[in-house]
């Protein structure tokens, strides 16, 4: 995991940086769209959770192990993150053809 | 031979199907999304393997392990993909074959296939040899690099061919 996690914030920059230019390229085309706008809370929910789980597992990489909650929560924080990220995709996919 | 493809590609664009996803408001957009989400999951998982094949990730973990756990998303990805990519073609299938960055996508798929296959079956065979490495021989960080840039280049042309 530990591995993985630089190539996430590098492409989360990424994703960042790109993005903002084609925002400040067609402002009205993006902050208009609804779909703009859910995609944007959904990015910010998921960056949310990816960092309370790194947070969680640096200082003890067992963290979610402890107890059977928290595996459980481990499992439904999971499955969010990967909801939420194929909405994300949905809904920038989507910023094209609806208003 | 050519004659006999054109007439199929345009029998393919008049049948109803082919006409309910272009004249559909929301069919096309709605198999668009399935089609990048499906293909999220394919480079996703195949980035990993092949950033492990070019000593970049991962590095202490076998490079079997790592493909095997990888490689059911990336057939069902590739499945989900390819059906949902084949139905938007259908709707033009003449107009799709007509653009540029289509032609080289199909062919950047079909290279990452070929690369695929030689590693499969020519530099694969001594995995036993490098499966715990680090970094792997050069053959193998080779095809790893090469892979990538294919599906690099897969998503770059798929793109593009919405502003073509």
């Amino acid at each position: 995991m530990s591995d993985l996690t630089p190539w996430i914030w590098s492409a989360l920059t990424v994703l960042l940086a790109t993005g903002i230019l084609q925002t400040l390229a067609e402002p009205n085309r993006e902050l208009l769209s609804m779909a703009f706008r859910l995609k944007l809370l959904l990015v910010l929910a998921v960056v949310a959770i990816t960092a309370v789980y790194q947070r969680s597992v640096r200082g003890d990489l067992n963290y979610w192990w402890r107890s059977r909650e928290r595996e459980q929560l481990a499992t439904g924080l999971g499955t969010l993150s990967l909801v939420l990220w194929l909405g994300i995709a949905a809904a920038g996919r989507l910023i094209a053809y609806v208003i | 031979m050519i004659d006999w493809i054109v007439n199929t590609l345009k029998w393919l664009h008049e049948t109803a199907m082919a006409g309910e996803i272009r004249d559909s408001e929301w069919l096309f957009p709605a198999m668009e999304t399935i089609h990048v989400v499906a293909i999220v999951f394919v480079v996703g998982s195949i980035s990993r393997v092949d950033l492990r094949l070019m000593g970049l990730l991962q590095k202490h973990r076998p490079v079997t392990a790592l493909s095997e756990e990888m490689l059911p998303y990336t057939w069902a990805g590739f499945a989900v993909a390819t059906i949902f990519g084949l139905l938007l073609w259908s709707s033009k299938p003449l107009v799709y074959l007509g653009i540029t960055y289509f032609d080289v996508k199909m062919l950047l798929i079909g290279l990452a296939g070929l690369n695929m296959l030689y590693f499969h079956f020519v530099t694969f065979r001594k995995v036993a040899e490098w499966d715990c490495a680090p970094l792997p021989p050069w053959s193998v960080r080779i095809a790893g690099t090469l892979s990538l840039a294919f599906w690099v280049g897969v998503v770059t042309c798929g793109r593009f061919i919405g502003f073509a």
